[in-house]
């Protein structure tokens, strides 16, 4: 055999080709994040007629700053980054809310020893948590994720779905370690009432 | 059983990595059946969200984008600079060498034999440009509606 697997290019040598003028290469990156690009376009932009132009400005942009990226950060985290302030600034433009302030603070000190719903003890004969899962989840969960703000969506979406960490997250968002810990422990505990109270209203 | 139940906070904790419970958490949990069924949720819950099918466009987002990149402009020709200078440099060596010689050469033949090779080498030349300006349109065409 003389056909030797070839490794991949890195980033830095997809940058480099692109830069020195074959933007055939590009297609390469827009392949390797493509995947978080449209995860965060489909999360942040609710009307999907939009999402399209959206994820296409993403890219124009990238390659239009690629001489201006220093790998500093990994280049998905880059791209990852100019997603997140395209959609901000499409948000902002449509005066649309990223993340709910309205709901209570992340602080639960007060869940500790509060004596559980009698509909979830054990013991009660029911418990519509486990019978909760028995349901298709996927159909379920997506509907209820729709419902968090964009906000909790991207970060459930980034840390769960993309498996990024709370360091890249922090870094794509601006926002601190802490702040995406908090939000991500929001928007779980919301995804879990928003399933509960709608496994709720089924069964009624 | 007199510890209290695990806050929500804890229980995402233990659904993500035990580990990261303190002790404490860590031993009520081992004995309570309602904190372990909670736990369990959240472990489905975080499970079924990360194999949710990702999300697609319906068009080839690659495709579209490597379209409405901004071409890439032509490279000087230095190539093709460089044998034309070079071709330049060998005919103006060669009439300053034997210039001398070459033209009164051309001067002794007739003007009607002169008139004609200039008459021949003009059409060639005409031809040359008409068949260069042909395809030069031919190729603009193609380019603005690829």
């Amino acid at each position: 055999m003389s056909n030797l697997p070839t490794s991949p290019a890195t980033d830095q040598q997809l940058v480099a080709q692109v830069l020195g003028g074959n933007t055939a290469v590009f297609g390469q990156i827009v392949q390797r994040t493509e995947g978080l690009v449209t995860q965060m376009v489909f999360k942040m932009i609710r009307h999907p007629a939009d999402r399209p132009d959206i994820a296409q400005e993403v890219y124009l942009k990238v390659f239009k700053n690629l001489a201006g990226f220093k790998f500093q950060a990994k280049l998905s985290t880059w791209v990852g980054q100019i997603t997140y302030n395209t959609c901000l600034h499409y948000l902002e433009k449509k005066q649309l809310v990223l993340v709910d302030l309205s709901e209570p603070k992340p602080d639960d000190s007060s869940e500790e020893g509060r004596s559980p719903p009698v509909s979830l003890v054990a013991g009660s004969g029911y418990d519509p948590e486990t019978a909760l899962f028995e349901q298709d989840l996927a159909t379920v969960l997506s509907t209820a994720i729709e419902q968090l703000p964009p906000l909790y969506r991207t970060l459930i979406a980034l840390y769960h779905q993309q498996e990024l960490s709370y360091e890249e997250i922090a870094q794509i968002t601006s926002l601190p370690d802490g702040t995406v810990k908090n939000y991500l422990f929001r928007a779980r505990k919301r995804l879990k009432q928003y399933l509960l109270a709608s496994h709720q209203r089924d069964d009624l | 059983m007199t510890s209290p139940h695990l806050s929500e906070r804890a229980l995402q904790q233990a659904a993500e990595a035990a580990s990261l419970l303190p002790a404490s958490n860590v031993a009520h949990l081992r004995g309570c059946l309602l904190c372990q069924s909670r736990v369990a949720t959240y472990q489905q819950l975080l499970t079924a969200v990360a194999h949710l099918p990702p999300p697609t466009f319906s068009f080839d987002l690659t495709a579209s984008v490597l379209a409405q990149l901004p071409r890439a402009k032509p490279a000087f020709p230095w190539v093709l600079t460089a044998v034309a200078t070079l071709v330049l440099g060998v005919v103006v060596a060669f009439l300053a060498l034997f210039g001398n010689i070459v033209v009164p050469v051309f001067q002794s033949y007739s003007t009607g034999l002169g008139a004609r090779l200039v008459a021949v080498a003009s059409l060639f030349v005409a031809g040359q440009c008409l068949e260069l300006l042909v395809r030069h349109r031919r190729q603009m065409r193609l380019l603005a509606f690829s």
